[in-house]
């Protein structure tokens, strides 16, 4: 019995990054033995619904995340333990995409305290430096014992070593290491396709591209008993995961279709306060009554 | 060798002014024969082995004046007069009637050349002799001076305008000369040796600065003058922005030097490519282009090209460093290693690179060698490789 859970997954749903489909990648997990996937892309929990169909063909239960990536540079993976936890998640997307814009989400640090409650966060860390340091006091100022920090190997020089400073630095922090995959694709043959969208995305050529290319290697989607072996000197990384996982008991189920409270004025209904209103800014807007072809179009619209 | 095109009517026609000219020359001392024709060749010949003071040739005539006087008036050099006489050729015009081949195989081209130019048959273009006066600047001053702070400063305008002077004739200074007039008319020189040929003021203003204090200006200075006895051609110098430190200036120097003798082509500097693959990572470029953009991680000082196999590699797969491999007949024990880095082919480049995978590992042998190996394949996937093991680099 493996206790790995992978909670770094990029779906294709983080637009011109991830490779896969949900479909996928749940599919993929299934024949590699993983009981439960953590669906985070970037900025978006647009996956899920997809990722939510793929958890019940395949029984791998779907953990619905997302990655938000901060302006000051900091990049964090965030879990919700409960149905309150996913509201205030999609709250602070919200908040992002507002400002931002199109398929951009502007979100500071004083953002993610403000919705922090009943979040679980990965710090997604590049060296162990300065920074790491304090983003590490940070996240554990505001998370507590939900705060953790993703180890993952990178396929370059030194990494090992990375991996324990980092380590070291998480754990005179007071937060905790998780061991994660950061997948991007589900298969190793999906590799060209990802070099392919990185070109569309940075504008350029497949040849032009550089070291614009993903710097990192092996980013395909593992069985857990090779995330395990990997990571059999950071066990407690391992169990990190799967503590995690079972800690995030939010199904996408529990959210019924509501609809939303209407905002009507005391003692009217919805259409009578529509006509109220309607009247009363044609009289402001023509005071000497109103011109003649307008009262048909004054008249009040029927629900059908 | 005077052209007298258009200018003879201001001294009184040809005539006139051949006979003033010798008029000139006589009361130098000289004794002088004059011979103006339509062609350099003819009145060389004429003015020499005519005879006469003054030879004036209406021009077309050159053939038939020339006609009787001896070969040697043809300008040509001595070996071929020595021919020309064993041959019998004694006048001009025994020429005219030879074949022209036959005259060039026997005396030469350059004699067929300049009997036409002396005829008038070939162009001879003049080449001008232009006067070249030494690099001269000088400042005459309205009172005189007699402070080591104002002569400093007359010299430092002076310096900056022979430096100007200077550069618009492409010139350089080796030796300069600096001379003071002073109010009771005598006058003192310094002479200054430069090691290599310089317009750069700062540099001119140091070394005659350093001369300043050895004036006597007695009474006071009334004119001081910079004059540049001995120059050199001094080609413009690039100053380059990206280059830094006291040195640049003198590396460019060198590059063009060397690029000079060996060829553009030759002279390189390895810059950074974008490219993950070593073999592929760098690039030449140009000898004062800064190489940007290399990238962070430890690469080997020596690439090994081809990579050389590795045998009797003992290894546990997929993701660690060989303990042991024979290469070059040696058998090495490794104590320490870093890696896998991994390195996917470049799919767009090559189909073969497709799924092509190296894993690199930089290890350490018992000897304290330090070697980059790499492994061919992921160590999973068959279609990455054939697990087959090569060093690739030494690192220093």
């Amino acid at each position: 019995m493996t206790t790995y859970v992978e909670l770094q997954v990029t779906s294709h749903f983080s637009f011109l990054r991830g490779a896969s489909s949900p479909e996928e990648l749940f599919s993929a997990a299934k024949l590699l033995g993983h009981t439960a996937l953590g669906l985070a892309d970037w900025g978006t929990v647009g996956g899920v619904v997809r990722g939510w169909d793929a958890q019940k063909t395949t029984g791998v239960r779907m953990l619905a995340g997302t990655r938000v990536a901060l302006t000051d540079g900091r990049s964090l993976l965030l879990y919700p333990t409960d149905r309150a936890a996913w509201s205030r998640i999609t709250r602070l997307l919200s908040i992002g995409k507002g400002r931002g814009g199109k398929g951009c989400c502007l979100l500071g640090w004083d953002d993610i305290a403000d919705h922090a409650n009943g979040v679980i966060a990965i710090f997604l860390p590049d060296v162990p430096d300065e920074g790491t340091a304090r983003a590490l006091d940070d996240l554990r100022d505001v998370f507590g014992t939900r705060a953790h920090m993703a180890l993952s190997l990178r396929r370059r020089p030194d990494d090992v070593a990375r991996l324990h400073a980092l380590d070291g630095l998480a754990l005179a922090a007071g937060v905790r290491s998780v061991a994660t995959g950061h997948v991007l694709y589900h298969s190793s043959e999906a590799r060209p396709l990802q070099d392919v969208m990185t070109a569309i995305r940075e504008r350029t050529t497949i040849d032009e591209l550089g070291f614009r290319r993903e710097r990192f290697m092996d980013r395909d989607l593992k069985s857990p008993t090779e995330m395990e072996r990997r990571f059999t000197t950071f066990h407690h990384a391992i169990q990190a995961s799967a503590d995690i996982a079972s800690e995030c008991q939010f199904d996408l189920s529990e959210i019924q279709y509501q609809y939303p409270y209407e905002q009507v004025m005391k003692g009217r209904t919805a259409q009578e306060a529509l006509s109220f209103l309607t009247q009363q800014a044609a009289t402001r807007m023509f005071p000497d009554g109103i011109p003649l072809p307008y009262p048909h179009h004054l008249r009040p619209h029927h629900r059908s | 060798m005077l052209t007298l095109t258009g200018t003879t009517h201001l001294f009184g026609g040809e005539q006139g002014f051949c006979q003033r000219l010798l008029r000139f020359l006589d009361r130098l001392g000289f004794t002088a024969a004059i011979a103006i024709a339509g062609t350099p060749g003819a009145a060389h010949a004429l003015a020499r082995y005519s005879g006469e003071a003054i030879t004036i040739l209406p021009s077309g005539t050159e053939t038939r004046a020339i006609a009787n006087l001896p070969i040697a008036a043809l300008r040509l050099p001595p070996d071929t007069l020595e021919t020309a006489a064993r041959f019998g050729l004694e006048h001009i015009a025994d020429l005219y009637f030879l074949p022209r081949g036959l005259l060039a195989r026997r005396l030469g081209r350059k004699a067929v050349t300049r009997l036409d130019q002396a005829r008038g048959l070939t162009d001879e273009p003049i080449v001008p002799v232009v006067p070249v006066e030494d690099p001269y600047v000088e400042r005459r001053l309205l009172e005189p001076i007699t402070t080591a702070e104002v002569i400093t400063l007359v010299i430092s305008d002076l310096v900056d305008d022979l430096a100007v002077t200077l550069e618009s004739r492409g010139l350089g200074v080796r030796t300069i000369v600096l001379t003071y007039l002073r109010v009771d008319g005598h006058t003192q020189q310094f002479r200054i040796g430069m090691a290599g040929a310089t317009r750069d003021a700062s540099h001119l203003k140091r070394m005659l600065g350093m001369r300043v204090e050895r004036v006597e200006p007695g009474l006071g200075i009334e004119a001081i003058s910079l004059r540049a006895p001995r120059t050199e051609p001094l080609t413009p110098a690039t100053v380059d922005a990206l280059a830094e430190g006291p040195n640049s200036g003198k590396i460019i120097l060198l590059s063009d030097q060397l690029a000079g003798r060996v060829g553009e082509e030759a002279l390189f500097r390895v810059g950074s490519n974008e490219s993950d693959v070593p073999e592929r990572a760098i690039k030449r470029i140009g000898v004062t282009t800064q190489p940007v953009g290399w990238p962070s991680w430890p690469r080997p000082i020596r690439l090994l090209r081809p990579p050389e196999p590795l045998l009797n590699v003992a290894v546990l797969m997929p993701d660690h460093p060989p303990r042991r491999f024979a290469w070059r007949g040696r058998t090495y024990r490794v104590v320490r290693g870093d890696g896998p880095e991994r390195i996917c082919g470049e799919w767009w480049r090559t189909a073969s690179e497709l799924w092509a995978v190296r894993d690199y590992f930089r290890i350490e042998t018992e000897e304290g060698e330090r070697l980059w190996l790499f492994r061919r394949g992921d160590g999973v996937d068959t279609a990455t490789g054939d697990l087959s093991w090569y060093v690739h680099g030494v690192f220093g």
